[in-house]
């Protein structure tokens, strides 16, 4: 259900799909996991952390 | 007073480098409340499974892995495992790189982590080489030129899939194992990194 979903919005079964700018290339897929990484490394630093009640 | 037998001397040295309370902490620096700590046993959790699925994937074999829905879906537990142990590890390094964590008699704690993580890339690189199929050809042929120009090629062949098994199931993982094993082991030793 998931992976139909998934492949609703994301065709995973085709050509991989590349950015090409001169020099730069790079896989769609392989950006996206890397600014995924970024949003995630940035989520961490900056969203706060859970703490029991009793702390101050 | 020193133990007179070898195995008394190696425990002493134990002890007195990992005194129980600090190899199994129940506490951790105030500091360590934040997401950016979470990453280093979020990729020792994907680790775990990475090495769980590749075990029933060596137990079943290829004929089971490629053909059946349950094997495929366990090879993709072994993939998308794998892809989450970089994801979660490279968010670590990131973390541990702008706090400088090698401050503090760390050296070789970072040491040993950025040895594994070169590691773990060849053996996801081994991994690639053996899945059987036209990408694991593509990438072995065109890898074999530029591994034969470092001079690595005469030991470590892409193009001999049976060697690049081998090395992806056996040799890689436990060395990576060790390391890591040794990398908590200094982290508990050292403690962990303090924030700049």
């Amino acid at each position: 259900m998931l992976a139909a979903l998934v492949g609703a919005v994301v065709n995973l079964d085709g050509r991989p799909r590349y950015i090409h700018s001169g020099w730069f290339l790079i896989s769609t897929a392989n950006l996206v996991v890397i600014v995924a990484m970024l949003a995630v490394f940035a989520l961490a630093i900056a969203a706060p952390f859970p703490r029991d009640r009793g702390e101050a | 007073m020193t133990a007179s037998t070898w195995t008394g001397r190696i425990r002493d040295r134990g002890v007195a480098a990992f005194p129980p309370d600090r190899l199994l902490p129940d506490t951790q620096p105030v500091y360590v409340a934040s997401w950016i700590y979470v990453f280093g046993v979020l990729t020792l959790a994907a680790f775990a499974v990475v090495l769980a699925s590749g075990a029933v994937i060596a137990l079943a074999g290829p004929a089971w892995w490629h053909t059946s829905s349950v094997g495929h879906y366990v090879n993709s537990v072994h993939l998308w495992g794998t892809e989450l142990f970089f994801f979660f590890m490279v968010v670590h390094l990131w973390g541990k790189f702008f706090m400088a964590a090698w401050r503090g008699r760390r050296a070789l704690t970072w040491i040993t982590g950025a040895v594994s993580f070169l590691l773990s890339i060849a053996t996801a690189f081994t991994g690639y080489l053996t899945q059987q199929n036209f990408d694991s050809q593509w990438i072995g042929t065109q890898a074999k030129d530029g591994l034969n120009a470092s001079g690595v090629g005469a030991f470590f062949n892409v193009l001999n899939f049976g060697q690049m098994l081998m090395w992806h199931i056996l040799l890689l993982p436990l060395v990576v194992a060790l390391l890591i094993g040794g990398h908590i082991l200094l982290v508990r030793r050292r403690g962990v990194a303090p924030p700049l």
